[in-house]
């Protein structure tokens, strides 16, 4: 399989089926991303749209010292915010959590998804920062990277989101055993 | 790993985020209507950056050569002083400074075994004084 570096080469010398390969490889985990951010999910798939297009357009400015992937999410993490200024509501102006794109594409489970409530208690770039680190394993550096932030400021964040993500959860946790066990 | 980073993870995962073959084709056509493929557009970029900076470095150098005086009047000289200043002279006179000359008539050394003796002269006429 070919790096997305060496895919992004080929596009560079007149490949559009090589960027074609790109967009399949990450728009999957692109819109999962984008679904924690954008109010709708048309919003998403706006953003989603948006940034392979601003991609593609902007390949030739790509340098390969930092992931493609990272160089991908910073695209897609300033449409997300376009989306905002765009003048679509953003998520946090109106929590319905039932009209909640995310919540949509969540399964029924008996405990609640740690991205509803990352969404709910977290702004959006420490959503971002904690989506970056543990979903797309990137390292600190790439983290600050894609969010154009500092390292120092990604790590506090994502040290202050983890308490209180855990806290929440398990909050969330004691109370549903507890409903369990009353009925 | 912590149980909350495996749970982020894991959680991430039960997102569903299927991306419907419209979307896909949307993209796609949106990518095709772009006027050029990037290389082509890389090529244009850099050869027009590249006429840019080149009639722009002209147009600087152009610009210099109008704006400096043909004729550049020469800077004055700055006179260098060859002789100890008169005020230094009036400055010495005006400060009231008492201060005994040397006068070194035996050799150096007799000299020094001379204020030898005066200080050791001294440090007795001291040491009698602190005795009384």
């Amino acid at each position: 399989m070919r790096t997305d570096e060496e895919l992004v080469e080929t596009t560079l010398n007149g490949s559009a089926a090589a960027f074609a390969e790109l967009v399949e490889r990450y728009q999957e985990r692109l819109l999962r991303f984008l679904l924690t951010r954008c109010a709708t999910r048309a919003d998403a798939e706006d953003a989603l749209q948006e940034t392979f297009l601003n991609a593609y357009r902007y390949l030739p400015s790509y340098r390969t010292r930092w992931r493609f992937s990272t160089w991908l999410y910073r695209i897609a993490i300033r449409n997300a915010w376009r989306q905002r200024d765009a003048g679509h509501a953003p998520y946090e102006d109106h929590p319905d959590y039932a009209a909640d794109p995310l919540e949509a594409c969540i399964a029924n489970s008996d405990r609640e998804n740690a991205w509803s409530a990352a969404r709910r208690l977290l702004t959006p770039d420490a959503r971002t920062a904690l989506w970056l680190r543990y979903v797309e394993d990137m390292s600190i550096r790439e983290v600050a990277r894609a969010l154009g932030r500092s390292q120092a400021w990604t790590k506090v964040t994502l040290m202050r989101s983890r308490r209180r993500l855990q806290s929440a959860l398990a909050i969330d946790a004691a109370r549903t055993s507890e409903r369990k066990a009353y009925g | 790993m912590d149980d909350i980073d495996t749970r982020l993870k894991r959680d991430a995962e039960a997102i569903r985020a299927d991306v419907p073959p419209e979307l896909t084709s949307r993209i796609r056509a949106a990518i095709d209507a772009q006027a050029r493929p990037p290389a082509e557009a890389r090529k244009t970029i850099t050869s027009r950056k590249w006429l840019a900076a080149s009639l722009g470095g002209a147009a600087a150098a152009v610009l210099v050569v109008a704006l400096l005086p043909r004729d550049a009047e020469r800077l004055p000289e700055t006179p260098v002083a060859r002789d100890v200043p008169a005020y230094v002279e009036r400055l010495d006179r005006a400060l009231p400074l008492q201060v005994e000359k040397a006068e070194f008539t035996a050799p150096l050394e007799q000299e020094l075994q001379n204020l030898q003796a005066d200080l050791e002269k001294a440090r007795r006429s001291v040491a009698e004084d602190i005795a009384f």
